[in-house]
């Protein structure tokens, strides 16, 4: 049985920190370095595509909503080896989430399975027009 | 990074210890609560409604969340964890309160500081239907 009135307490936080929703919306989350986007405040479920990539499905639509990358801190890393102005770009301002994917999609040591990939793409699509301040990449873990 | 507290941006969520059973503390950022509340409906109700109950009476609780290198599974408490459980309730996107979406489960996933950063709905496993999809291979041992 669901306690509701315990639960009203995390809803009074949520509430008081309520705005009206705008979407596309993307996020990065420091605690886990990861990033995500959603185009809908539709109720979705995830699915793993590999290890970095999970892919959000729309409840009732079944649509591509979203997605979350987790590891971004390695990547951008890892890249800004090969890329020495990706650091700057990023601190610049809102980055384009999909330009992320489409660096980890290209990241791998060798190329993606063919679903794989296509998924990727279907991806980076739906996050043409999500941005991310990524400042909290920059700090410290 | 500094011991999560309100003080620094965080709350306190109770949850049950996976290594031993009895109640710990888990802690979620306002930074999240904030996208969270910015994304409304269903989200909020999920948060708010669905989430302690995974944490409190989950079915089962994942270690070794990544399969990265440079996560030490082996050190203690540290590697990250994954809740699992069966919520009583969904939300549709409008908010309401409506039947848990069929062969699903709910997963919540902790860090090593013990925060909670996200938390959704996956499908279930074929073999296991309390179970989330893959999860003789992405999660390094089972704790509960």
């Amino acid at each position: 049985m669901i306690d509701f009135t315990e639960n009203e307490k995390l809803k009074e936080i949520l509430e008081a920190l309520r705005e009206e929703p705008t979407f596309p919306t993307a996020h990065y989350d420091r605690d886990g370095d990861c990033l995500e986007f959603l185009n809908s405040p539709e109720a979705y479920w995830g699915e793993r595509v590999d290890n970095l990539v999970t892919v959000y499905y729309g409840q009732e639509s079944s649509d591509m909503i979203g997605a979350c990358i987790k590891g971004v801190r390695k990547l951008v890393g890892s890249l800004s080896q090969k890329l020495p102005t990706l650091s700057i770009v990023i601190k610049d301002g809102p980055f384009h989430v999909g330009v992320l994917f489409g660096l980890a999609l290209s990241s791998g040591e060798k190329a993606p399975a063919e679903h794989v990939r296509l998924t990727y793409r279907k991806i980076i699509e739906a996050a043409a027009n999500a941005q991310a301040n990524l400042d909290d990449l920059l700090l410290q873990p | 990074m500094a011991k999560p507290d309100k003080r620094n941006g965080y709350y306190n969520l109770e949850a049950v210890n996976p290594f031993d059973g009895k109640p710990w503390t888990l802690f979620i950022s306002r930074d999240r609560l904030g996208w969270i509340a910015k994304r409304g409906e269903p989200a909020v109700s999920e948060t708010a409604y669905i989430l302690k109950g995974i944490l409190l009476r989950p079915r089962a609780i994942f270690k070794g969340l990544r399969r990265d290198e440079d996560e030490d599974t082996e050190k203690g408490d540290n590697g990250w964890l994954a809740y699992c459980g069966l919520p009583e309730i969904a939300f549709d996107g409008k908010g309401q309160r409506r039947k848990p979406f069929v062969n699903q489960v709910y997963l919540a996933f902790v860090n090593e500081d013990r925060v909670v950063y996200n938390w959704r709905w996956e499908k279930c496993s074929s073999e296991n239907p309390i179970m989330p999809m893959g999860f003789k291979d992405r999660f390094k041992r089972q704790l509960l």
